[in-house]
């Protein structure tokens, strides 16, 4: 009986460990009021079992839009009026911004560069991982990482247009759950892939994925295409930008200054990270 | 349960045993031991049942947890095991030649034995600072040097010279066994980040440690899930702040770098204090009770009474081996002043190695100075107390600026944004973009105008809570900072003196 509380107090510090290990590894997560309980450390499930499951039909099938003959005049009265920022938003602030996304962020890179230093924000990083898919940037640590090495205070998340032909919405859906943990409770804007005319669910999964507020469809924009036919031509980047910025000073949940930059063509200051994800999965 | 089986089968043998055993036992660079670890939290626990086992045993008891503690460094700091040992066996060696001499050869002994701890504390944190300034100094261009600081090295030089001075003065009695001296110096909850322990205050619990009763047991757990939340919830979340801001000042208004100075106020204090609180706990679970490091320093009227009650194991052992050594307030008033000044100026300095912590520790002996001054000029009451807790507190946030900062320019800078661009707006704007932060502020600052007897009642309030329920508060705690914990946990601010 001397010794009782020290033997409690011991199995009180191991069962309690034991216990948050063991859910871990439990297949379900449960909920408590609503909100998930979350897990000590996630099991990484091996990328190839995973991959099985996801089936995305040849983007190829897209048919080409036909670019037409006076392109840059259409495209340049094309880009949106700008909307003045909500009172909310406070000019002074100036962020440390990293864009993340599939080759579709690889071209808005030099837009979104422009906006931050008309701005007074500063685009540290990007991350253009060509050819990867919501499984990517899920299930691999590699983002994690840039976000922890270059410290933003913003991030702008750009991807789903390998994937804008899938149909499978719940598994879609909890991809981009497990994304959106790895942004860890930083500030961002989630801008949903193009949509060529064929986007099933992918934007409507990651929008249930998102925080409220926090994601911008561009489901409804028609945007001048590039010759590739997959991807928006520079053009086409700037007016999806000037939608963007629009919607981040008036309604989005973190809302931040984004005017119409001064010119285009800033200096690229911020580093810029290729990676493609027939060769690269991430680790 | 079926299901339960198969859970605990996937876990256990998810790991080979020998790969799970060699990450345990060997050391990590990447994955050093905190109390904030839940890998430390599981082990403590199973060597928390064997040591019940143990209590009654006296000598095997000893044996068994400074051979844990030993443990425990290594996992913290790798190979400088070896040489923590070899100061331990050697300032053993120091302390009983002391005892045994007399007259100067006893003064000699004991200047060897000081000067022997400090040269480990020399040689591994200062030695950049003094090249750095012999190149400016003499133009010389002699290159830094990589060297890697032994965590906790600060803390337990300044406790073994505690005691060899202890024992120089007579004040006790050197230890005989080596078994005890070795327990003081490697008990672990005390090892890497303090509180600082005196021999004097120690060796006499060495044997006979508190059998743990129901309310001890209580105020243990209480004590370590307090400090894993200070730590883990509120210090983490607000390092992310103070982070941004220290980094690139500019980038924000007056009102921001504010703010992020008030944070880092809170930030270093929860930390440390939660550090404080995981120690004191574990030291009583094992029957041994530390003396208190914090106490409310921010509800503090003047700065005496600051330094009275923060970091007071630090401030009790500047106070008894500097000032007083040096004269204390014996020699005269300019003198008392003056002693002050170098007492703070040896603490800044004790803490890093450059000159922004030899600033704060010279505003700090100033602020001192002048407080003795006039303190018995200055009028009594609680208004004068709370003007006197706003002025106080605003001072000490004012040089954690010069004690964060990357270097001097940042510092500058910071203050300088604070000076020149500061408006209401950048508060109005503060509430809406971060308002959990701002929400977080407030309620710390309406936190430290709480009586510290309040928060006493409270904390013995805890004790009314059945002891099987504390196993659930345990759990809640720690489910509650996998809920809110960052990727990563940011080490212990202390750890880096």
């Amino acid at each position: 009986m001397k010794r009782f509380y020290l033997f409690w107090a011991a199995l009180c510090f191991i069962l309690a460990c034991s216990a948050l290990y063991l859910y871990s590894y439990m297949p379900s997560t449960y909920l408590f009021a609503d909100q998930e309980i979350k897990k000590l450390f996630e099991i990484e499930k091996p990328v190839e079992q995973v991959s099985e499951i996801i089936t995305v039909e040849k983007i190829d099938t897209i048919p080409t839009y036909v670019v037409p003959a006076d392109t840059a005049q259409m495209v340049y009265s094309a880009i949106p009026e700008p909307i003045l920022p909500d009172s909310s938003v406070d000019d002074s602030t100036q962020h440390r911004v990293l864009l993340i996304g599939d080759s579709e962020a690889g071209g808005m890179k030099n837009v979104l560069n422009d906006y931050c230093q008309s701005n007074g924000h500063k685009l540290v990083a990007t991350v253009e991982w060509a050819s990867a898919t919501s499984l990517n940037f899920a299930k691999s640590d590699t983002i994690s990482k840039i976000i922890k090495r270059y410290r933003p205070t913003f991030v702008f998340v750009l991807f789903g247009l390998n994937e804008v032909l899938a149909k499978d919405y719940s598994t879609r859906k909890n991809l981009a759950k497990s994304f959106h943990k790895r942004l860890n409770g930083l500030p961002y804007a989630w801008i949903g892939p193009t949509n060529w005319g064929y986007d099933y669910v992918v934007s409507d999964a990651f929008q249930a994925a998102a925080d409220s507020a926090a994601f911008f469809s561009s489901k409804h924009l028609v945007l001048p295409k590039a010759t590739d036919g997959r991807h928006p031509s520079l053009p086409g980047y700037r007016i999806w930008m000037g939608n963007v910025a629009n919607w981040l000073q008036e309604s989005s949940r973190w809302k931040i200054r984004m005017m119409p930059p001064e010119r285009f063509g800033y200096p690229k200051k911020y580093k810029a990270i290729v990676l493609n994800a027939a060769d690269y999965r991430g680790y | 349960m079926q299901q339960i089986i198969e859970v605990i089968k996937q876990a256990f043998g998810s790991i080979p045993f020998e790969q799970l055993l060699r990450e345990f036992m060997l050391y990590s660079t990447k994955e050093p031991w905190f109390f904030t670890e839940f890998s430390f939290l599981f082990t403590f626990g199973i060597f928390l049942f064997f040591y019940a086992l143990l209590f009654t045993q006296n000598p095997l008891r000893k044996i068994y947890l400074i051979a844990f503690s030993l443990f425990f460094y290594y996992k913290s700091s790798g190979p400088f095991l070896a040489l923590f040992v070899f100061q331990i066996i050697v300032d053993f060696l120091f302390a009983r030649r002391i005892e045994r001499s007399e007259g100067n050869s006893k003064q000699i002994w004991m200047s060897v034995a000081v000067l022997f701890s400090l040269s480990f504390l020399l040689y591994f944190k200062y030695p950049n600072f003094i090249l750095e300034n012999t190149n400016w100094l003499l133009l010389t261009h002699f290159e830094p040097v990589d060297l890697f600081l032994p965590i906790g090295i600060s803390f337990y030089t300044f406790q073994s010279i505690s005691y060899i001075v202890d024992v120089y003065r007579g004040e006790i009695r050197s230890s005989k066994s080596f078994l005890d001296y070795a327990f003081y110096m490697t008990f672990f909850p005390h090892l890497v980040a303090g509180p600082i322990v005196r021999a004097k205050d120690f060796l006499g619990q060495i044997n006979s440690p508190e059998n743990l009763d129901a309310r001890h047991y209580k105020e243990s757990l209480f004590r370590i899930v307090t400090g894993l939340i200070k730590k883990l919830l509120i210090a983490d979340y607000l390092g992310k702040y103070v982070d941004m801001v220290f980094e690139n000042p500019a980038f924000y208004t007056g009102g921001e770098n504010l703010l992020g100075a008030l944070a880092y106020s809170f930030q270093i204090y929860f930390d440390f204090s939660g550090y404080s609180d995981i120690a004191i706990g574990l030291a009583l679970l094992l029957g041994y009770r530390l003396k208190e490091n914090f106490e409310n320093p921010y509800g503090s009227s003047n700065v005496t009474e600051f330094w009275r009650k923060w970091h007071i194991s630090l401030s009790t052992w500047l106070r008894d081996y500097v000032y007083i050594p040096l004269g204390g307030n014996r020699k005269g008033t300019f003198n008392t002043y003056l002693f002050l000044l170098i007492t703070m100026l040896v603490g800044g300095f004790w803490h890093g190695a450059s000159w922004q912590f030899v600033c704060w520790g010279a505003a700090h002996g100033l602020a001192l100075a002048l407080h003795k001054a006039v303190h018995k000029h200055l009028p009594e009451g609680k208004w004068m107390d709370l003007i006197g807790g706003i002025f106080t507190f605003s001072f000490v946030t004012f040089c954690w600026i010069f004690f964060r900062a990357r270097d001097f320019d940042t510092a500058v800078l910071m203050l300088t944004q604070m000076a020149i661009a500061t408006s209401e707006a950048d508060f109005v704007g503060f509430w809406f973009s971060r308002n959990e932060l701002a929400i977080l502020l407030v309620a710390l600052l309406s936190w430290t105008i709480i009586p510290g007897n309040w928060k006493r009642k409270a904390f013995e309030g805890t004790f009314y809570v059945p002891s099987f329920f504390w196993f659930f508060i345990l759990l809640a705690a720690l489910q509650l900072i996998i809920q809110f914990r960052d990727t990563l946990v940011q080490p212990f601010i202390y750890f880096q003196f």
